[in-house]
């Protein structure tokens, strides 16, 4: 098998985050648990952001820990704050 | 286990057209290991490797859904961590070229990125002799909801269009704004001598 791509195929594809049903990072359900977790519902919470995007409790507190994330956001990059209700 | 099962299943059913390698690897990959209890929040080794080998697979799934004829190769077959994917960009200063790319994905996967090396060092403003790859989102723009996908586009993107203002070749970069007409000719120059090294080539 060769691979042609073309252009199109490249432009067209940059959609990844269109579900909003899925968690960004492990990019399971929300009404499940994370990749971690084995029971859905207190123990596996969802987290909201000042930037109103949600994840996880357990993926976004992993990201937040890793160097790589210097606290931001990782869809729009703006600095995560916990939504506070 | 109930979702890998439920993720084989939906391999054999819902992606008849998905590439053979990526469906003979899934088959063939050995089961994550799941973390032996509970975790909250704190992440643990095991419960990394559960997480990165999970999404890995999804992230094969879906590169194999959007890009069927990609060329994709698993020098280990029983790791699926390991893998060489070829890209050949349909137009540009590379047209015609075929480059090889090795992944190595980290157990801290999606949290970090892939390592990735080019196999076919070229005069290219953003590769060095050495295969290093200078993509920023392979680096510090990296964010744990890019995925494989994003990084194969970003890849053909660096071939399609050079970017000089990032450079890891500098005399590249530097040729490219000033002459292109003498980086073309470059690059043309080693289409030919890549012909015959490919011919040559030894299989990854
Ligand atoms: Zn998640
Ligand atoms: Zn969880
Ligand atoms: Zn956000």
């Amino acid at each position: 098998m060769r691979c042609r791509i073309t252009r199109a195929r490249l432009v067209a594809a940059w959609t990844w985050n269109a579900n909003d049903d899925l968690c960004g990072i492990c990019r399971l359900p929300f009404d499940g648990t994370c990749n971690a977790c084995k029971t859905p519902g207190d123990d596996c919470p969802l987290a909201l952001g000042e930037c109103r995007h949600a994840f996880h409790l357990h993926c976004i507190l992993k990201w937040l820990s890793s160097e790589t994330s210097r606290n931001h956001c990782p869809l729009c990059r703006q600095e995560w704050q916990f939504q506070q209700r | 286990m109930l979702r890998l099962a439920e993720w084989k299943d939906a391999q054999t059913t819902d992606d008849a057209d998905k590439s053979d390698e990526v469906r003979s690897t899934s088959q063939l990959a050995s089961t994550p290991p799941q973390p032996s209890s509970q975790v909250a929040g704190v992440p643990t080794p095991a419960s990394l490797r559960w997480l990165s080998q999970q999404r890995l697979q999804q992230d094969l799934t879906e590169l194999g859904v959007t890009a069927p004829e990609l060329e994709l190769q698993f020098p280990d077959l029983s790791d699926i961590s390991r893998f060489i994917v070829t890209l050949s960009p349909a137009e540009g200063w590379y047209k015609g070229l075929c480059f090889r790319f090795a992944f190595t994905v980290l157990e801290t996967y999606p949290f970090e990125p892939p390592l990735v090396r080019c196999l076919d060092a070229v005069w290219h403003p953003n590769l060095d002799e050495h295969g290093a790859v200078c993509l920023s989102i392979l680096r510090e723009d990296w964010r744990p909801v890019y995925t494989l996908v994003s990084l194969v586009q970003g890849l053909l993107h660096l071939l399609l269009e050079p970017n000089p203002n990032d450079a890891l070749n500098a005399a590249a970069a530097e040729m490219l704004v000033q002459d292109p007409a003498a980086f073309q000719a470059r690059v043309h120059q080693q289409v030919r001598e890549r012909q015959y090294h490919f011919e040559n080539a030894a299989p990854p």
